[in-house]
């Protein structure tokens, strides 16, 4: 198989200020994705201010010194580029996508509100409406997805992963303008910083270019690290939730699962795609097509920077029952338990895998934000590379341990949703 | 150094050019395509017919979702796990997607399986089994998920729209009902896979890491034979512009009013698209247009807003939608009113409409990056009946687009005393929003009388 990310394509440098910057040429394309990390999300937040990094995020849109409120979008799509940012628990992502002749304007961009963040009272206030029509229709509008935020707050102890991203009303009511400013000078450092780059571009002139732009950036000071610790579970937790905008009956089912940087990561990553990924999958098999057990369902590793989990979310018939979901879905991992895994069905999973990795790798866009979340999360740029190798040297056995130590009675959380 | 008040200069910019694509048309059968692109070693194959729902009977509607989601599920060769494991040993990936307009079943794939997975394809397409077993399954959870969707406030928006909008039409009818997927059977499958895809309206396209003539020979051979059809389809007629109506949908406990609008605009291949997609995209049609601004970045009433333009083959229209919280709703429906009418006597012009004109030329080439982009394009083209020189022009086209041909266009097509209403919410905020809409019609959520093309005159 031809490989389509030839290592000696990319660059990795760090700035003075402690930024660190990776690019990746591919002449092939005529775009230049752009993707910016900052070290900072949900689980970083205090009690009593959750949704605070994500509405921060909506700040970052409101203007800098040399941008006005609105520009930042406007500029981008004036050379039809796209750009956004998302929060999750373990980081905050800004990202743009350009014609690889504009590269300076997306680095120019990042780099003046990296600097120079100009907000107003008024922008705070329309950005935190603004916040509360997302979590309207993301949550609280939307048939399951109070639900999905109660599964979350029963999965973990630790707050940090525990609370929603988008935040609890009553924080988002209370949240405060003058927060704004000091959170920025907090969080928004380049040493708190990765800057990845793909696409047709000049390696040495972009990094002179990013110097210029991002060089005199002071770094921060130091930067409080949240609580992580997860106790373990004790017994199992079984609960139900009432959905009144429901039709259909739903279940949710998870056990704790280690965090990235486990030795046990890509055994896990093999049992998500054994268990969930194509048509061929166990779980879809067995729970969609065979029994027709769910009509939709969803599911695998949700791994993070800390406590993670690894679990289902499926759908109901009219007049089926989720206990049937549940006693299906766990029949299928105690056969992980109690038969190793052919060797033929293992290659599949590297198969989709290393197909996968080629399948992205045409949007340059994609490519960034991997590198940058390899950087940040792995401090390591050929991380995917390498964790596919290590992917492929899984064995049966692997999967049989990783299986018996996770799926235990005493793990299991699950949610039961009850249609109104 | 101080810090730059303004962008760095623009770097050398590369021509945009849409690759080349030879294309034969086999006597009395297909058109076959094939595209190199060799950057990445995959590909992405397709077969494409025009008209799918177009050629579904009339209500009771179902057969197309119940095809659309059996053509996996086993061939004359293959059974339903088989055709699993052939995809997943490669890591490839096979769609089936279908609208009124269209049917596409395509594979994607490393280059090293392409003659194994264009094998399959061909199967999957032209020698479906629709084996009772499938059937049964797939319908059962076809009408759970019909059950489900009317759960969904932007879906249940959207079917009303449309209903108002197109009325008794074929694109103003919902893809499934109960009694039509209750009523499909395997024999229906077939007939309407029959007339859908006749081999004389096909279109087998492939694009990426591939020899482009070898193979665009060897699939000519390969389906030297299959003839029949007839190249053309008897279409329904346009549809007619209908009185604006509006209705309130009370869906109990909602925290958030779905509003959209929309009026019946153009089709395809009607001379004002490109100017009234113009128009749309200095409304509507991005995050730095005229709605979004307005209503969230000033306003905060929405977490989003878009319009958009839908042109098809026998008809089009302009609609949009968002959502706000409940007790906003009357507020946000003045909002609207006010921008859409703000946009009918201050249309766009000037640097405004150079803006989108370059944002719109820009999003167009953006789009054509990548093996499966190129292919989207120029089956969509081909469905469209739009060759590849015309998607090569459009760039151009837009450019030369003046102001003066946007804001007519927009005066003709974006008209809103024409556009009807549709509110999806608890029944304090309908009743608040539609206090001035005494001709309004008020349903509840369970009600599915958009399947009636005749219940609003």
């Amino acid at each position: 198989m031809r490989t389509p990310h030839p290592p000696h394509c990319r660059t990795v440098s760090t700035l003075s200020n402690g930024l660190r910057v990776v690019q990746q040429v591919e002449p092939a394309v005529p775009i230049v994705g752009i993707a910016l990390y900052y070290d900072v999300g949900s689980r970083n937040e205090e009690p009593g201010r959750s949704g605070f990094a994500h509405l921060f995020e909506h700040m970052m849109f409101q203007g800098s010194a040399h941008v006005a409120k609105g520009d930042h979008f406007a500029l981008i799509q004036g050379w039809g580029g796209q750009a956004n940012g998302t929060t999750s628990q373990d980081r905050t992502n800004y990202y743009c996508s350009l014609p690889a002749s504009e590269v300076g304007l997306g680095l120019w961009l990042e780099a003046d509100r990296m600097r120079s963040l100009l907000i107003s009272p008024e922008n705070f206030e329309n950005q935190r409406q603004t916040v509360m029509e997302e979590r309207r229709e993301r949550v609280d509008n939307a048939p399951y997805g109070k639900a999905a935020l109660a599964m979350q707050a029963l999965s973990y102890r630790c707050w940090a992963y525990a609370h929603p991203v988008i935040g609890e009303w009553a924080d988002l009511e209370e949240a405060r303008y003058e927060e704004v400013l000091a959170f920025h000078r907090r969080w928004y450092r380049p040493d708190n910083a990765v800057l990845a780059l793909a696409g047709d571009i000049d390696a040495t002139a972009t990094l002179a270019q990013i110097e210029a732009l991002f060089g005199d950036i002071p770094a921060g000071g130091p930067r409080p690290q949240p609580d992580l610790f997860e106790p373990p579970r004790q017994g199992s937790v079984h609960e139900r939730i009432e959905a009144p905008l429901a039709r259909l009956g739903a279940v949710s089912l998870n056990h704790p699962a280690p965090d990235f940087d486990h030795p046990d990561f890509p055994a896990f990553e093999v049992l998500e795609a054994l268990l969930f990924r194509g048509s061929s999958s166990r779980i879809w098999r067995r729970l969609v097509v065979d029994s027709g057990a769910a009509v939709q369902l969803s599911g695998g590793y949700e791994c993070h920077r800390g406590p993670s989990a690894f679990g289902l979310f499926g759908l109901a018939p009219r007049g089926g029952s989720t206990d049937r979901i549940v006693d299906l879905y766990e029949a299928e991992l105690m056969r992980l338990i109690e038969e190793p895994v052919p060797e033929a069905e293992l290659q599949r999973v590297v198969n989709q895998l290393r197909a996968a990795k080629v399948f992205a790798s045409e949007n340059m866009l994609g490519v960034a934000l991997s590198l940058g979340r390899a950087l940040l999360f792995h401090d390591e740029v050929d991380w995917e590379e390498r964790q596919l190798a290590r992917i492929a040297a899984v064995t049966p056995d692997d999967l049989r341990r990783v299986a018996a130590a996770t799926f235990t009675e005493a793990g299991r959380v699950r949610l039961d949703v009850v249609p109104a | 150094m101080s810090f730059p008040d303004r962008p760095p200069a623009s770097g050398h910019a590369r021509p945009w050019s849409l690759p080349e694509a030879p294309l034969r048309q086999l006597p009395g059968g297909p058109a076959i395509q094939t595209v190199r692109m060799g950057a990445q070693p995959l590909f992405l194959a397709a077969w494409t017919w025009p008209a799918a729902r177009l050629q579904e009977p009339p209500a009771p509607r179902g057969a197309l979702r119940l095809l659309t989601a059996l053509l996996r599920h086993g061939t004359d060769r293959h059974s339903s796990e088989q055709i699993a494991h052939i995809l997943d040993d490669r890591g490839a990936r096979l769609r089936v997607s279908a609208s009124t307009d269209s049917i596409t079943v395509s594979v994607a794939g490393l280059s090293e399986h392409l003659p194994a997975l264009l094998d399959l394809l061909d199967e999957v397409a032209l020698q479906p089994a629709f084996a009772e077993s499938h059937l049964e399954r797939e319908r059962s959870a076809a009408l759970d998920l019909l059950h489900n969707e009317q759960s969904d406030p932007d879906h249940l928006a959207n079917l009303w729209l449309c209903a108002l909008v197109y009325g008794g039409h074929p694109y103003g009818q919902p893809s499934a009902s109960a009694e039509g997927l209750a009523a499909t059977t395997q024999a229906d499958l077939h007939a309407l896979h029959a007339r859908i895809t006749a081999p004389a309206r096909g279109h087998l396209l492939v694009v990426g890491d591939i020899e482009a003539e070898p193979l665009l020979d060897q699939l000519c051979a390969r389906h030297a034979d299959r003839v029949g059809g007839g190249p053309l389809l008897a279409l329904p007629g346009l549809p007619q512009p209908r009185p604006r109506r509006v209705v309130g949908v009370t869906r109990p406990g909602s925290e958030q009013t779905t509003i959209a609008r929309g009026q019946l605009a153009i089709p395809r291949a009607h001379p004002d698209l490109h100017a009234l997609r113009l128009a749309n995209h200095a409304l509507g049609g991005s995050s730095s247009g005229r709605l979004f601004t307005r209503l969230r970045e000033e306003l905060g009433l929405t977490y989003g807003v878009s319009s958009s333009v839908d042109a098809g083959l026998v008809g089009g229209d302009f609609s949009l939608s968002f959502t706000t919280a409940a007790a906003r709703t009357a507020e946000a429906c003045q909002a609207l009113s006010a921008s859409l009418g703000d946009f009918s006597t201050r249309p766009p012009a000037g640097e405004e409409l150079e803006r989108a004109r370059r944002s719109m030329i820009g999003g167009y080439v953006h789009g054509t990056v990548g093996v499966a982009a190129v292919a989207g394009l120029l089956a969509r083209g081909r469905v469209l009946g739009i060759d590849r020189a015309d998607l090569a022009e459009r760039p151009a086209r837009i450019a030369a687009l003046d102001d003066e041909a946007v804001q007519q266009a927009a005066a003709r097509w974006i008209t809103p005393a024409d556009q009807s209403l549709v509110l999806v919410g608890v029944a304090e905020a309908l009743d608040a929003a539609l206090a001035d809409e005494p001709d309004a019609l008020r349903v509840d959520a369970e009600d599915t009388a958009y399947h009636r093309g005749d219940l609003i005159p």
